[in-house]
């Protein structure tokens, strides 16, 4: 009864607090949320010109490149649709007939494939594009078609039913759609929305600030395919990404067995262990730099210099600096990977090891048959996060060490040693006078690179991982 | 009931809070916007700035002038700026550095001062030192109004000069002499404990000088200033005359930088801590470098930037920057916008800056006024850059370039240089492959802005 009373109490503390806060909230940041509203009804009020230009469009859209996407993506959707019901078939799930389903795929496929060709602006199939335009473009509407395909397939053959004790509900339904709906709202302003502008900034050819801009199509990626600058700087990331993942979690898991030793002290050395996550990397990074820095004035070398009386050339070396820049991402995320670690090896059951230890196996036995294996899904969790760090959080470390170089070849034409493509990206985009449009094809091809490595890693590692003792 | 209730309330005290805090529009007061790149900590640089704009706001008690310092970085200022120029929300004026001048006017988001100011504001341009306005004047029109000037010039340790026999009095004044000097120099390298001879940022500037001083064009069509310029002259005599002083300092191990290219800051911490001999930098740091070296226990020496020979006597360009007025906005706030630009730099407070900073006086009754009190007497230093100034031939070469990707054309030559001193490539190379890189940037920008 008393419980009861005072949840109904908390709640309502709870529900006032948010009340309270949020008038702040409204009252505080007024001006900035007129002006979000007036962009969104705005955006509202420009539906139905958007409309009328997209119908236009189509109007004065010659044949030939209606047909050729229509055909594809109809041939796309059929194929897919069929295959998918011969499938669902033979499982045994209620279907529509073949006919239906085979006319349902073309009819779905040849719109979804305006998707793609609208926004391309049918570009990929007029005559004077290039053949890996072409090449490209048939891909694309191929893989739009079957991508509005198979949300509608999964409709029509019904969702598995859940088990219902398992899953929770609302009382009211529209409770969860207002609870996610300041979400949802940002994420579709702040998120959402950009993407797709992006996707439209790579297909034009503009300089900030500049507003003016000329259609490209799909050129920006085309040049970025041919780029010697852009190509080693795949490389370069590629190797950063896999040396930083193997230093940084094997040391990791080093130091957090050693943190879990029962030794007196062992919070303090855990909570310095711990200290470099909490250092933004551009912090790290200065600290870094004023290490490195060369010319006389850099620590390490000053020391070097007074002791050895050596001064190597930690930032205009291409390999050294691709090794202080590993370091120093290392070294930022090293905490993170310890504290993760850490919880993991507290969770192991020692009462495994105490059985493999009866039966004589000895330290090292109990670490790589016992200990590791438990660790499985940190170390999933660890190596997901570690490349993404990799690919997009190495950026405050290259910027304040070496801004991307020490160039290769002469004058740099081959790109820069540490010129990894986040780095390249950023520069691309944020410097005066800077291809954006460009830079818009490379953050698009980054977003896939990422995406890819992470289903990849999903798809190939998780399966081998059992989750709880 | 109750949460219907509390709803209610709470929307009731949600109204009434905004309708307390929402700005009555009655007062004619004009509030304008200002920003600038001098807000570093312990930047008395600000200090100056607000000092002036207090005293503008004192005369003109209707207006409210904010100084603002969003970065301390004059490309991120400069984004940011016209970032929210794209979402209306423009600051009125806009410290921009002199080589994003081009991009400036190409952006369509500013108005030319020519066409602002008032007839008495302009014949005061007049007044202006020829070389500086002749920088900020593209295709006729003066677009902004020169605010910070600088130049480089040549810094060296007198003390250390003296301990291995060279004149203190003599600073070497061209490549050949710094060549000779640093042979003096590095011969005492280990009981000096020196890293090298000579450090100066590795950037595009310095180049910049030595082409101008050899009356030597960096691009087609007179720099730019005639037409949009189509290529970079990076191939030319004069520029391998620079980049083989670049090639002979590398192998001889006299020269050094921090590895970060235009890392200014660094490279006075390394000249400051006694490991080179002597430094180039921006006049902008004059006051900041005599500090430093008094508690570093050594004396400075100032001279003016090196010059390429004997021969190249035609006078560097004026680095710095400009303050632009940005379009869209009610014209009583343009106006003052105007207004506090030509109190800005007026001779008076010329002369304030000058002295509080070391960027130097861009009003030539600024220099005549100093030079009565015996400013430049007493302070030597700061009379090199106006010295060094006034040897300009105003001409097209010392005007300096304007080209719309000046970041990526400045930066094909710092990795031209970059490639020469840290993995020995041949100058010739080195510049070919930094005009191809230029020239590309040049023909996209100009693909995309038409002429």
């Amino acid at each position: 009864m008393r419980d009861e009373r005072l949840q109904t109490l908390s709640v309502r503390a709870i529900a006032a607090f948010v009340i309270v806060f949020s008038a702040w909230f409204v009252v505080a940041e007024r001006d900035g949320l007129l002006r979000l509203l007036m962009w969104l009804l705005n955006g509202i009020g420009a539906a139905p010109s958007a409309l009328e230009t997209l119908i236009t469009y189509y109007l004065t859209l010659p044949a030939e490149p209606l047909l050729l996407s229509l055909g594809i993506g109809g041939l796309a959707g059929g194929l897919a649709s069929y295959l998918i019901w011969q499938a669902a078939t033979r499982a045994g799930r209620r279907v529509p007939n073949r006919v239906a389903s085979a006319a349902l795929g073309v009819g779905v496929g040849m719109f979804g494939a305006q998707i793609a060709a609208a926004a391309t602006q049918h570009c990929t199939y007029l005559p004077e594009a290039a053949f890996a335009e072409t090449l490209i473009g048939v891909l694309l509407t191929a893989f739009m078609a079957v991508a509005v395909l198979l949300p509608l397939w999964t409709l029509i053959l019904g969702r598995r039913r859940m088990d219902g004790a398992e899953s929770g509900y609302f009382r009211s339904r529209w409770l969860g759609y207002i609870l996610i709906a300041p979400t949802l709202l940002s994420l579709l302003i702040f998120l959402y929305y950009p993407s797709v502008q992006m996707l439209n900034l790579s297909l034009v050819a503009r300089r900030f600030p500049i507003r003016t801009d000329r259609f490209v199509c799909l050129n920006n990626y085309i040049s970025l395919a041919g780029d010697a600058i852009y190509q080693n700087s795949l490389l370069t990331t590629l190797f950063i990404t896999v040396v930083i993942v193997l230093l940084s979690m094997t040391a990791a898991l080093g130091i957090a067995v050693l943190a879990s030793q029962k030794v007196r002290g062992a919070a303090f050395y855990r909570t310095l262990l711990i200290f470099p996550f909490a250092l933004s990397p551009v912090v790290s990074a200065a600290v870094f730099q004023a290490m490195f820095r060369e010319g006389g004035s850099g620590l390490i070398n000053f020391f070097l210099d007074s002791t050895v009386g050596i001064q190597p050339s930690w930032l205009r070396d291409a390999a050294l600096a691709r090794w202080v820049v590993v370091f120093a991402g290392v070294w930022n995320i090293l905490g993170f990977n310890i504290i993760f670690y850490i919880a993991g090896l507290q969770n192991v059951p020692r009462d495994l090891q105490e059985a493999a230890a009866i039966d004589g196996a000895n330290r090292i036995q109990r670490f790589f048959r016992i200990v590791f294996p438990m660790l499985a899904p940190y170390t999933f969790f660890l190596l997901v996060t570690n490349v993404t760090y990799s690919f997009y959080g190495i950026y405050g470390a290259i910027d304040t060490l070496t801004q991307g170089g020490p160039p290769l070849g002469a004058a740099g034409s081959l790109g820069g040693a540490t010129n990894v493509l986040i780095y390249k990206l950023y520069q691309d985009a944020f410097s005066p006078g800077a291809p954006i449009g460009a830079a818009a094809a490379q953050a698009v091809l980054l977003f896939l690179i990422v995406a890819v490595l992470t289903v990849l890693q999903f798809r190939t590692l998780e399966r081998n991982i059992t989750y709880g003792a | 009931m109750i949460r219907t209730r509390l709803l209610t309330l709470a929307l009731a005290a949600v109204l009434a809070l905004t309708a307390l805090g929402a700005p009555s529009q009655a007062q004619e007061k004009i509030e304008i916007k200002f920003v600038h790149i001098f807000g570093g900590q312990q930047d008395s640089r600000s200090q100056v700035v607000q000092g002036i704009a207090d005293a503008f706001m004192a005369q003109n008690p209707n207006i409210t002038v904010t100084v603002t310092s969003t970065s301390t970085d004059y490309i991120e200022l400069f984004n940011s700026a016209l970032l929210a120029a794209e979402q209306g929300q423009a600051p009125h004026i806009v410290q921009v550095e002199d080589s994003l001048s081009q991009l400036a006017a190409d952006s369509g988001y500013f108005t030319p001062i020519s066409a602002l100011a008032t007839p008495e504001q302009l014949a005061t341009l007049d007044d202006l030192v020829p070389t500086v306005r002749a920088y900020y004047t593209i295709g006729g029109e003066l677009l902004s109004m020169p605010w910070n000037a600088s130049n480089p010039i040549l810094y060296y340790n007198r003390t250390l000069f003296a301990a291995v026999g060279l004149d203190p009095d003599a600073p070497p004044q061209t490549f050949e002499e710094v060549l000779a000097a640093c042979e003096t120099i590095m011969a005492q390298k280990e009981e000096l404990k020196l890293t090298a001879c000579i450090n100066f940022p590795m950037s595009a500037w310095f180049a910049e000088q030595w082409l101008a001083m050899q009356n030597a064009l960096l691009t087609d069509n007179d720099n730019g200033r005639m037409g949009r310029a189509t290529e970079v002259l990076y191939t030319r005599p004069e520029m391998l005359r620079v980049a083989e002083f670049y090639k002979a300092l590398a192998e001889k191990g006299y020269y050094t930088y921090t590895g970060r290219a235009n890392d200014y800051n660094g490279e006075g911490i390394t000249f400051l801590s006694k490991r080179t001999a002597m430094s180039i930098s921006s006049t902008a740091g004059l006051t900041l470098f005599m500090n430093f070296s008094k508690a570093q226990g050594f004396e400075l020496g100032t001279a003016p930037l090196i010059t390429p020979g004997t021969d190249a006597d035609n006078g560097g360009t004026v680095g710095g920057a400009s303050v632009w007025v940005t379009a869209d906005h009610p014209e009583a706030e343009l106006k003052a916008a105007v207004d506090f630009i030509f109190f800005l730099t007026s001779t008076e407070n010329d002369i304030t800056w000058h002295k509080g900073t070391g960027y130097f006086p861009i009003r030539q009754s600024s220099v005549a006024r100093l030079t009565a009190e015996g400013w430049f007497e007493q302070n030597p230093p700061f009379a090199i850059a106006v010295n060094q100034l006034a040897k300009s031939r105003g001409n097209v070469a010392n005007a300096g370039f304007v080209v719309g990707p000046s970041t990526e054309v400045r930066e094909a030559l710092i990795k031209a240089f970059q490639s020469i001193v840290d993995s020995g490539e041949t100058p010739e190379a080195a510049l070919a492959a930094a005009k191809q890189a230029a020239d590309k940037a040049l023909a996209e920008y100009n693909a995309v802005v038409g002429n």
